[in-house]
């Protein structure tokens, strides 16, 4: 009786275990899987046929159909440059250089990854549209009201936000061709102030 | 003797665990019941194109879709013979890109690359040859791209960044700066009508009694078995068979049974 508790003990914990760190490791990966560079994270192999299991799982629950990494890079960041979680009810920064690469747009969804209603239809912008400083480098304003310069409107409602930056056409590839962003290239994201 | 009961279901269960692990990885990219191709199957019937509406709040087929991109799609099925796209590509930026159902991109071309103003390309499935029946000089059939694809259904994907305002898909009505006005190539760039996507073998003529067997094996002339219930005269059938990508691109012409039979070397020479 003892024995037949602990066998179905060890099963539960087992199950729980073993799903537990497959959902973990396909929703958010893990070193193996992605690269980490402050708060953007990016899946390595995404799109590629010759990914490997976490990738090809993360894949196909996302419900995307991700152009393969040689070709396009995905960095999707749920949190600022600090660490704390993206929300509408903050205002935040969004500063960055150019980067190299034949297209690019930084877009803003919710923690569902639907775009966000606005009075402006504005959900993202891109490397074409984009309103730059004199050396290149730019500013988007993330907030739910008016700002100047380049404004992404992020809605009202006080909800989890996602942002996602695409890359199109990496210039610099690694030995894989898979494309190369260069860490500090990355936007930086910074929350300025919170209602 | 108490003692060593848990220890050894401590390293049952982790292994289990590991075991779970493993099985759930693998076999999820099969059970996900709403994955992009399944949203897409949903959407219209396969060999078709279907252009998608820009993507707004509440009216997208994925979950983060590029706002910024036009997108259309053509799910293909090979199970009936090879599936032929052709689209003008009036941008560098443009994409074309074809997926497994599991979302594997296992092609993919930019409008950069193309280096002409409309892209012809033929899906095969991994058994199939390509006839061009089209086409009259062997020439033309440089034009055609010809992808081998390891699946039977799948997905190809033609993505338009868009050059000028992601927002350009609001209503004219308001009035905006001059940036929100689509320029004349934007303008075109959002114009899907002549991207076709069809399937090809109806179309080809085929000559009686030569079977599709037959012309299958064309391709490896080792394993041939046509027999011709009747002759074909005047028959002409070129193939370009094999994908561009590996540069291994041949063109055979064949102008009577009796060069057809051997399907000799002589006739299938290097493009």
């Amino acid at each position: 009786m003892r024995d037949l508790a602990y066998f179905i003990g060890t099963f539960a914990v087992a199950l729980l275990l073993g799903i537990g760190s497959a959902w973990y490791m396909i929703e958010y990966g893990s070193p193996l899987t992605t690269t980490k560079v402050g708060p953007w994270a990016s899946w390595d192999s995404e799109g590629k046929p010759d990914a490997d299991p976490y990738t090809r799982a993360h894949v196909a629950r996302s419900g995307r159909l991700p152009l393969s990494s040689t070709v396009a890079r995905y960095f999707v960041a749920r949190t600022d440059s600090n660490g704390h979680a993206l929300s509408s009810s903050c205002e935040y920064t969004i500063e960055g250089s150019p980067l190299n690469a034949r297209w690019w747009s930084i877009a803003v969804y919710d923690e569902y990854g639907g775009l966000i209603d606005n009075p402006t239809s504005r959900y993202s912008f891109n490397s074409e549209e984009l309103l730059r400083h004199s050396d290149g480098t730019f500013r988007i304003n993330l907030a739910s009201t008016a700002r100047p310069e380049n404004w992404l409107p992020s809605g009202t409602d006080g909800q989890t936000l996602i942002l996602m930056l695409r890359i199109y056409s990496p210039r610099e590839t690694d030995s894989l061709g898979i494309g190369l962003i260069p860490r500090e290239r990355l936007p930086k994201i910074e929350r300025k102030s919170c209602e | 003797m108490r003692v060593r009961i848990p220890g050894l279901y401590i390293v049952l269960g982790l292994v289990l665990a590991g075991l779970i692990h493993i099985i759930a990885v693998l076999m999820l990219p099969m059970l996900a019941p709403k994955n992009a191709h399944a949203r897409l199957a949903a959407l219209g019937p396969a060999n078709n194109m279907i252009e998608l509406p820009a993507v707004a709040p509440g009216r997208q087929v994925m979950p983060m879709m590029a706002p910024d991109v036009r997108y259309a799609f053509c799910r293909f099925d090979l199970a009936n013979g090879p599936v032929r796209l052709k689209a003008a590509v009036p941008d560098d930026l443009w994409l074309i890109a074809l997926y497994t159902p599991e979302g594997d991109n296992f092609y993919s071309v930019a409008g950069a690359d193309m280096k002409r103003a409309e892209i012809d390309l033929v899906i095969t499935g991994a058994d199939q040859t390509v006839e061009e029946a089209g086409a009259d000089a062997p020439e033309s059939s440089d034009e055609v791209v010809v992808v081998n694809s390891p699946v039977t259904e799948g997905v190809a994907w033609i993505g338009a960044p868009l050059v000028g305002p992601s927002r350009s898909h609001a209503p004219s009505r308001r009035s905006r700066p001059p940036p929100a006005v689509p320029t004349p190539k934007q303008a075109e760039a959002y114009d899907f009508l002549r991207a076709l996507c069809m399937r090809r073998l109806d179309d080809v003529p085929l000559c009686r009694g030569l079977s599709l067997e037959a012309r299958r094996s064309i391709r490896t002339p080792g394993k041939m078995m046509i027999s011709p219930s009747e002759p074909c005269t005047g028959l002409s059938i070129r193939l370009a068979a094999s994908s561009r990508r590996r540069n291994s691109r041949m063109t055979a012409i064949t102008k009577s049974p009796s060069s057809l039979l051997p399907f000799a070397r002589p006739i299938l020479r290097r493009g």
